[in-house]
């Protein structure tokens, strides 16, 4: 069953679509420093453009405008385009299924749930389990019969919830989603993000396993650029050096501080690296992706700046992905 | 025998760089539609851009009308 919506026209050329974001890439911050700089971060991010986006100045609001511009671009694409960025909008959906469950489990109305999916791609068939008012494990029971099964028969997701609450539904459905993602035949530049993220999400595993001392095997995804048997080498290794040798290697940036923010931080900055060199190259796809890219981590740099107008700026710059 | 090659080479020279602008014009007509979507006070600039091929198939035309007339 598909998971995103399905447009019904056949979208714009692809030489449009491209033109656009490259008009609409001007609007993007650039320089986080001299925000930072300014007396009130916050305030200083919220000129005419942003403000008519963000109608509240809250984590919802900001995911929103994501969404929107998303959304957006989604719609604009045709079917080649959407083809090849299908997987990434699903990766990026997943949050959005997350937040609505997590709306769910607080016990607030479903008004906000829906309010966030007004925006989503996710196919109407989604929007109608995730909108139900149903208690939450027959939710995920049914959510996961009609959508996750045909992707990894044996996810239990009723019974992760019950023992590990909605970290654990949170972390098993990105990780079906990123098996199924990596199992497609992606486009190039496709394939390397999700390598990328991948790998992203493995050195992130093997930091809180060292980070914390936990007993239990670390469960790695498969598909990333770095193999098994190396990260479980680096574990062997024991302590902070080897993760940080890893990220160098992977990122090309050395980390000073490793805080476990810093540390991903620096990996989306590696990241975020990557893809601007792709969009460098010329190719219309990795454009996009970087677009988009970028859309998401000024998005997530907006929430923490909204979040967090008291903590000093030193300790807020660490918080945010700066290249 | 000539005559018919000569008007296979003017239909050539004319269809080829035809062919050429529409394709070009197809792409840059997009992209500056895009453009303009974004910045509107680019009208100018495009308006040139999309009529840059333009000279592909007057050209054709010249040398179509060089095979058939000029000698």
């Amino acid at each position: 069953m598909n998971l995103l919506l399905n447009p019904e026209g056949s979208g714009y050329p692809a030489e449009y679509l491209i033109a656009r974001i490259q008009g609409r890439r001007a609007r993007l911050v650039k320089k986080w420093d001299d925000i930072l700089s300014g007396p009130a971060p916050a305030e200083t991010l919220l000129p005419a453009y942003y403000k008519s986006l963000v109608a509240e100045y809250t984590k919802e609001g900001v995911w929103k405008y994501m969404l929107k511009e998303f959304r957006w671009v989604y719609l604009q694409m045709n079917r080649g385009l959407r083809n090849i960025f299908n997987p990434f909008f699903i990766y990026s959906e997943t949050k959005t299924i997350v937040l609505c469950l997590r709306h769910k489990i607080e016990k607030e109305t479903s008004t906000k749930a829906e309010d966030i999916l007004l925006y989503s791609l996710l196919s109407r068939e989604v929007k109608e389990v995730l909108g139900k008012e149903a208690e939450l494990a027959l939710l995920l029971e049914e959510f996961e019969k009609k959508f996750i099964s045909s992707m990894d028969g044996t996810t239990g997701l009723k019974e992760i919830f019950a023992e590990e609450g909605l970290k654990g539904v949170e972390e098993k459905v990105v990780n079906v989603f990123m098996h199924h993602i990596i199992s497609l035949k992606l486009h190039p530049v496709s394939h390397g993000f999700f390598v990328f993220l991948i790998d992203i999400k493995n050195i992130m595993t093997l930091y809180k396993h060292e980070r914390w001392a936990i007993k239990t095997d670390p469960v790695f995804i498969q598909g990333g650029s770095i193999s098994e048997s190396m990260l479980r080498k680096t574990i062997q290794e024991g302590g902070i050096t080897p993760i940080i040798r890893l990220i160098h290697q992977r990122t090309g940036i050395s980390i000073h501080e490793p805080g476990a923010s810093e540390i991903e931080n620096t990996l989306f900055a590696g990241l975020t690296k990557y893809l601007k060199l792709k969009a460098r190259e010329g190719s219309g796809a990795a454009l996009i992706l970087d677009y988009l890219w970028k859309i998401y981590t000024e998005a997530r740099n907006f929430s923490i700046l909204l979040y967090s107008r008291d903590i000093e700026k030193v300790h807020l710059r660490k918080e945010l992905v700066i290249l | 025998m000539e005559k018919v090659l000569m008007a296979f080479a003017a239909a050539l020279a004319i269809g080829l760089t035809a062919l050429a602008t529409a394709w070009v014009q197809s792409k840059i007509g997009s992209a500056g539609a895009g453009a303009l979507a974004e910045k509107p006070e680019l009208t100018a600039t495009i308006i040139i851009l999309v009529a840059i091929p333009e000279t592909m198939v007057i050209l054709g035309f010249v040398v179509a009308s060089m095979i058939l007339f000029g000698g």
